[in-house]
């Protein structure tokens, strides 16, 4: 324990003390004594004030001079406290480097010096990062024992109690949509079939993920919306994913494929494949992102045949971790979309941002906007080059209300213009909901 | 002598220190000037030189241990307050609080600033024990997860080498164990807690413990037997004894050898 005091003792090293008259060999004995015993006792500095205090009483003491330049001789060697490691572990998890960081933190926590309590956070959060969720919460309770890191692990803790090997949402959330016809993952079928209605919804959702190793993650998402009047525009929508997680020092790499099958009314409406790859690499303050994603969509009704075809998309930018709990996302992005009929296929350029943020302990904002361009390949049938701006922009506020229950309420906003009358629209959705999210083991 | 501190700290800022016949004196007043100037390694040195005194004073903690909170050496600090004999008064108890409270004791931080405010504190003081009351407060809010109790199960035993910490560690996780809703651990505990208590010449605590505890395992009755014994206390050792040297169990042969040292 002594040990952790065996701090630098630079100051001690300098000219010899002031004497103090008369001179007294007999008490200059005395700080020798503590001198030694406190060296022996590993406690550096105050071995070292010791022995200076007896040079200044006895400038003669030879016990003590060299006991004292044998400290500074050794001072070269001192090591750094607890604080410095801890500040070192963090900046290897700032910049991803997630393996060297558990092992640093984990050194700490083995002193149970006095940053013991941060390191288990910092355990914490690496846990939960890796989907480790029973890992996640033992780690974060014992960060909680020390009040200074109470805040922060009660802030992630429900997070860690909602992830693991398995991991199960259930989400119930009404919804008001002023324009429903815009479907998901459609063009906007609805500009063409009628002007838009506004109505209510109720959406259901259920998401199972299982993570049989810390790469790897299948996850199957069925989603239901009913409308309130407007039946005809009832979905189900179903999603499966298989995907890898790799990660080596501050580079990430995520590779998905994905399946959707949806349903209109009851009817197939969209079959759809593909696959997404994102590559991620930490610089500390920042992360540089890029990805690209390869989808099939393949619509079943003939109304939407048309959209049939190949979407490539990519994007590029960066996180900025401006806090420890504020996130903002920018990126440029670029799609082209190939259909069956050239008048829906498109290349289309713009700008992302997103801002994700805990606010206190259980609440957690995100924010996005976006905006792009989109030039179309083929003309109209009068003739006239379709060319679009589309903006959105939404926001959503998670609330805690226990380790495996959230509130939810957002609102998304949608515009586009068009020198086509027909895809010029707008679309409001505002919701709440509730959340049931259990994890484990 | 504690209660000269006062008149020392004041006569020592004034006064020059001076060579006399008194070294020990002399040591403890320069180590009084030095914490009053904050230089706390140097008052740490002269107080070290007093402890190895033959007339150190009996309230030597009282000096010690604050120097060694002050230098972030709490759990040094600790082992002084613990062990001194001399009677705690407030501003002892306030630096052994937040000896405990730096070395993660907080549960036993929080009893002693409770108990500290409950007797009466300046407004100052009682304003910090307030605060410290309510962070440990806001820390345990919940029941507290049975991960917490084996990490200071699993620090006890590492920190075998400072068994006074070790009682320490082990009374921190009986009072966080005590706040969960079902026991974890608790026979465990109590049972190594007492051990160490017992080990350390510290029976009467653990008499305080253990007594009245239904939830005790044979090591614990063990302990208890151990503590009466060791207390002098032969009628409640005596029956806890005979049953265990009945159950010719664990401890079966020790309590026969107690049982037959015990005045009839």
């Amino acid at each position: 324990m002594i040990a952790l005091f065996a701090a630098a003792i630079a100051d001690l090293c300098g000219p010899a003390p002031a004497p103090v008259a008369p001179p007294d060999p007999a008490d200059a004995a005395r700080y020798v004594q503590v001198g030694d015993e406190a060296r022996t006792a590993g406690d550096t500095r105050v071995a070292a004030v010791a022995y200076r205090d007896a040079l200044a009483r006895d400038p003669g003491n030879v016990a003590a001079r060299d006991a004292l330049a044998a400290l500074c001789k050794a001072e070269a060697a001192s090591p750094a406290d607890d604080t410095d490691a801890l500040l070192g572990a963090i900046a290897r998890y700032r910049k991803g480097e997630l393996d060297d960081a558990r092992v640093a933190f984990a050194a700490i926590v083995a002193r149970h010096g006095a940053s013991e309590a941060g390191a288990h956070l910092f355990l914490g959060l690496i846990a939960l990062a890796y989907h480790d969720g029973a890992t996640a919460i033992r780690e974060l309770e014992l960060a909680r024992r020390d009040p200074a890191y109470d805040a922060p692990a009660r802030a992630v803790l429900p997070l860690a109690h909602r992830d693991g090997a398995l991991s199960v949402v259930l989400l119930a959330e009404p919804e008001l949509d002023t324009n429903p016809q815009l479907l998901p993952d459609t063009p906007p079928a609805g500009a063409t079939t009628g002007p838009r209605q506004t109505d209510e919804d109720l959406l259901l959702a259920g998401t199972v993920t299982a993570r049989p190793t810390r790469e790897v993650f299948l996850r199957d998402t069925v989603t239901w919306r009913g409308q309130r009047t407007l039946a005809a525009l009832d979905f189900f929508g179903e999603n499966a994913q298989a995907g890898v997680e790799l990660g080596s020092g501050a580079d990430r790499l995520l590779l998905r494929g994905d399946f959707d099958y949806d349903l209109l009314a009851g009817a197939p409406y969209l079959l759809a494949g593909g696959g997404r790859a994102q590559v991620r690499h930490e610089l500390g303050g920042a992360a540089v992102v890029a990805s690209y994603a390869l989808r099939r969509r393949d619509y079943q009704q003939p109304a939407e045949a048309g959209f049939t075809g190949w979407t490539h998309a990519g994007d590029a930018g960066a996180i900025f971790h401006i806090t420890s709990s504020f996130d903002l996302d920018l990126r440029a992005a670029i799609a082209r979309e190939l259909t069956a009929d050239l008048a829906f296929s498109d290349v289309a350029v713009g700008l992302t941002a997103a801002a994700r943020a805990r606010v206190g302990i259980g609440v957690r904002v995100a924010a996005f906007a976006s905006g792009w361009y989109a030039s179309y390949d083929g003309a109209e049938p009068d003739g006239e080059l379709r060319r679009d701006g589309h903006g959105e922009a939404g926001g959503d506020v998670e609330v805690d209300l226990g380790d495996h229950v959230l509130a939810t309420c957002g609102a998304n906003v949608v515009g586009n213009t068009s020198t086509i009358e027909d895809f010029r629209y707008w679309k409001l959705v505002v919701r709440c909901g509730l959340a049931v999210a259990i994890g484990g083991p | 002598m504690r209660t000269a501190w006062i008149a020392i700290a004041v006569i020592g800022l004034c006064a020059p220190a001076r060579a006399d016949d008194d070294t020990t004196q002399r040591h403890l007043l320069a180590g009084v000037r030095a914490f009053k100037d904050a230089r706390y390694e140097e008052a740490l040195v002269e107080l070290r030189i007093v402890q190895h005194a033959a007339d150190a004073p009996a309230d030597l903690a009282f000096y010690l241990g604050p120097t060694l909170v002050k230098l972030g050496r709490d759990r040094e600090a600790i082992d002084v307050f613990v062990t001194s004999r001399a009677p705690r008064d407030a501003l002892t108890e306030f630096y052994l609080g937040e000896a405990y409270y730096h070395a993660q004791l907080y549960r036993k931080a929080r009893g002693v600033f409770a108990q500290l405010r409950a007797h009466g504190l300046g407004p100052v003081l009682d304003d910090a024990a307030a605060r410290y009351v309510a962070a440990v407060d806001a820390v345990y809010q919940a029941p507290p997860a049975d991960a917490v109790v084996d990490a200071y199960v699993a620090l006890a035993r590492e920190a075998a080498a400072d068994p006074i910490f070790v009682g320490e560690l082990y009374d921190e996780a009986r009072l966080i164990e005590g706040l969960a809703p079902a026991h974890h651990r608790h026979a465990e505990i109590v049972a190594a807690l007492a051990a160490t208590w017992n080990a350390m010449g510290r029976a009467r605590d653990a008499i305080e413990v253990l007594a009245g505890d239904g939830a005790l395992s044979i090591e614990g009755d063990w302990q208890l037997a151990r503590a009466y014994a060791l207390v002098g206390d032969a009628a409640h050792a005596r029956p806890l004894l005979e049953a265990i040297a009945a159950r010719h169990g664990a401890h079966a042969s020790d309590a026969a050898g107690m049982l037959a040292a015990l005045p009839p």
